[in-house]
């Protein structure tokens, strides 16, 4: 008896570390979006101090996301895919930094795109 | 002597101008003059030329096969009966009731090429085939979603969530009216009820009400209520109105920044011209009978749907920016048909439908060419989706929003062209790269009326968004 209610406690605490991680993962991903549109506005209104933090923000955590998938495994496309978003957030800080905010505006296009394309493969529905 | 209240309304007036000035860069039209604060629909010049003046907008609902209609695929020919073979679903998530069926091809369907770019037809569009060399196809389109209302309001207004300006609106906003005497966004449907999806799709979100679509009903008086009562003599209603409209003038100087009160005003004035210019834009009786004919006006089936093309004709040649024309149900002897949507029964729909839109589409092209408006006008045929090559409850097809096709008409364009593909089977985009999601398709629409969708801008809450969110890319290899 007493073996089966520490099996079962293990079992419980084993699933809430796993939903936990799953729920960082969500969370993860709806910050990314928020950030990202957040991005597009702060370059639209050539808000040069703002758009440095959201790209920066955005760069570390794609390095998360890589770091995930990484661990995940099988998943070399998402790693590619983040290691192009985390790149395309670092050139973007550099861009806005020259206040050259119409090729920021398109690399930050191609960023959504490359979230996307992730999404196809990736995302739970 | 002017009083303290005017002095802070006017003053305030002024400062919210150069405020708003400050908050639109890039945005090259005049929208922060106090002008404009007060005809919000006065012409805006584009960022660069324009190719074209207006929008025919023809959305299939209801999603139609377009593997039955444009993409003829030798394989699925070959195939059907089969399974879907596993490399055809990798990276995609079907949802189909009863899980993917097998492979189907209708035993009735037939294929030929026309025209010098020797596009394929089936046999269900022989009208529209002539057409084949005004065409300009885009068979690698994309979209998000399963459901017909939430990809739909995707394919409007750029969200599967309501909130956000329509296609149609973002128009409006950007270039204003070409005619003062009719809206610059018009909505056209046939059939008993508006489109099922609703007024979301042709509404203004976060920009002001008055760039809204207005809904052209079927009939005779396409607005309730724009005649004037037998009882009212017409000077009568003359006065009455001119007082009217002084009076809320003389109000709404008070309320500066309410879009909404500005748009009910707007709509207040339009409609006193509308009176005139709406019933004579929509009535049809003096085309000729070749031209009704041209448009399938003598076929019960399809003379709904083309009377609304004809319309659209007559929209265009009045200076209407966007013209959102939703396909309601077929008349005649249609059955049950309603709209594309053929998860069963698929040859009785789409022979249906195909009757329904194929004379009028093709007339409406026909049309416009004879009389040089095809030059200054986008024909668009577009749908929330497309459905699968693999068959549903034995004789229909699901959704797929994976890979189908749509086409464009008109100025700025490469006839005869066809951009990307899907596979052999038509479940998804064959190059990834070349997919074009309805943001890419606003934004290129947008591009040949001169509008850069990147610089398309309004501030909301804080926040600067544009017509493709955060995405789109204009389709270059289709602009001539």
């Amino acid at each position: 008896m007493r073996k089966l209610i520490v099996l079962v406690y293990f079992s419980m605490i084993f699933s809430t570390a796993v939903f936990a991680e799953e729920e960082m993962e969500d969370d993860l991903m709806q910050n990314i979006e928020d950030v990202n549109k957040s991005l597009a506005s702060n370059i639209a209104l050539q808000r040069v101090n703002p758009s440095l933090e959201d790209a920066k923000q955005l760069s570390s955590m794609f390095e998360v996301v890589e770091a995930h998938f990484i661990k995940k495994g099988d998943a070399e496309n998402a790693v590619d895919l983040s290691k192009k978003s985390k790149q395309l957030s670092v050139d973007i800080a550099k861009l806005v930094t020259e206040k050259n905010f119409d090729t920021a505006t398109n690399l930050a296009t191609d960023l959504s795109r490359t979230c996307k394309s992730c999404h196809t493969f990736y995302k739970k529905e | 002597m002017t009083s303290r209240r005017d002095f802070l309304v006017h003053t305030g007036l002024g400062l919210g101008g150069a405020a708003m000035a400050g908050f639109v860069p890039g945005l090259t039209i005049n929208s922060a003059t106090a002008a404009e604060l007060i005809d919000p629909l006065a012409p805006k010049q584009p960022h660069f030329a324009a190719k074209i003046k207006s929008v025919i907008w023809l959305h299939q609902d209801g999603a139609p096969a377009t593997v039955d209609l444009f993409d003829y695929k030798p394989e699925l020919v070959r195939l059907a009966g089969k399974e879907v073979p596993a490399s055809f679903l990798q990276g995609i998530k079907t949802s189909t009731q009863g899980g993917v069926g097998k492979l189907w091809v209708s035993p009735d369907r037939t294929w030929k090429q026309y025209g010098e770019s020797g596009a394929y037809f089936s046999n269900l569009l022989p009208n529209l085939a002539k057409q084949a060399d005004n065409l300009t196809f885009i068979k690698s389109s994309i979209t998000v979603g399963a459901t017909h209302d939430i990809s739909i309001l995707k394919l409007n207004t750029g969200d599967l969530n309501p909130g956000r300006p329509s296609l149609g609106a973002w128009i409006s906003y950007a270039l204003g009216s070409a005619n003062p005497d009719l809206p610059p966004y018009v909505v056209l449907y046939n059939g008993k009820s508006e489109p099922r999806a609703g007024s979301v799709n042709w509404n203004s979100g976060f920009l002001p009400a008055v760039y809204q679509g207005t809904a052209f009903r079927p009939g005779d008086s396409p607005i309730f209520y724009l005649s004037r009562p037998e009882l009212r003599g017409a000077d009568q209603q003359r006065n009455s109105l001119d007082l009217l409209k002084q009076l809320n003038h003389a109000g709404s100087q008070k309320h500066p920044s309410d879009t909404e009160l500005k748009a009910r005003l707007r709509s207040y004035d339009l409609a006193d011209r509308m009176q005139t210019s709406a019933p004579e834009a929509v009535d049809l009786s003096k085309e000729s009978d070749a031209t009704k004919e041209l448009y399938g006006l003598n076929d019960a089936v399809s003379a709904g749907y083309g009377t609304t093309l004809l319309r659209a004709r007559r929209l265009v040649e009045r200076g209407v920016r966007f013209i959102q024309v939703v396909t309601g149900e077929p008349g005649g002897d249609s059955g049950d048909v309603t709209n594309w949507d053929a998860h069963d029964d698929l040859e009785k729909n789409h022979s249906v439908k195909a009757r329904q839109v194929d004379k009028p589409i093709a007339g409406l092209l026909e049309d416009l060419k004879s009389r040089g408006l095809l030059e200054t006008t986008l024909v668009v045929w577009t749908s929330e989706f497309s459905r699968t090559p693999w068959g549903e409850s034995g004789s229909g097809r699901d959704h797929n929003p994976w890979g189908y096709t749509q086409w464009l008409a008109g100025g700025g364009l490469k006839p005869g062209f066809t951009y990307g593909a899907t596979d052999a089977l038509g479940v998804q985009v064959e190059d990834k790269e070349k997919a074009v999601d309805t943001y890419d398709l606003h934004a290129t629409v947008l591009q040949l009326l001169g509008l850069d969708h990147l610089k398309t801008t309004f501030l909301n809450n804080g926040r600067s968004e544009r017509p493709t969110v955060v995405y789109g890319k204009v389709i270059k290899d289709i602009l001539a």
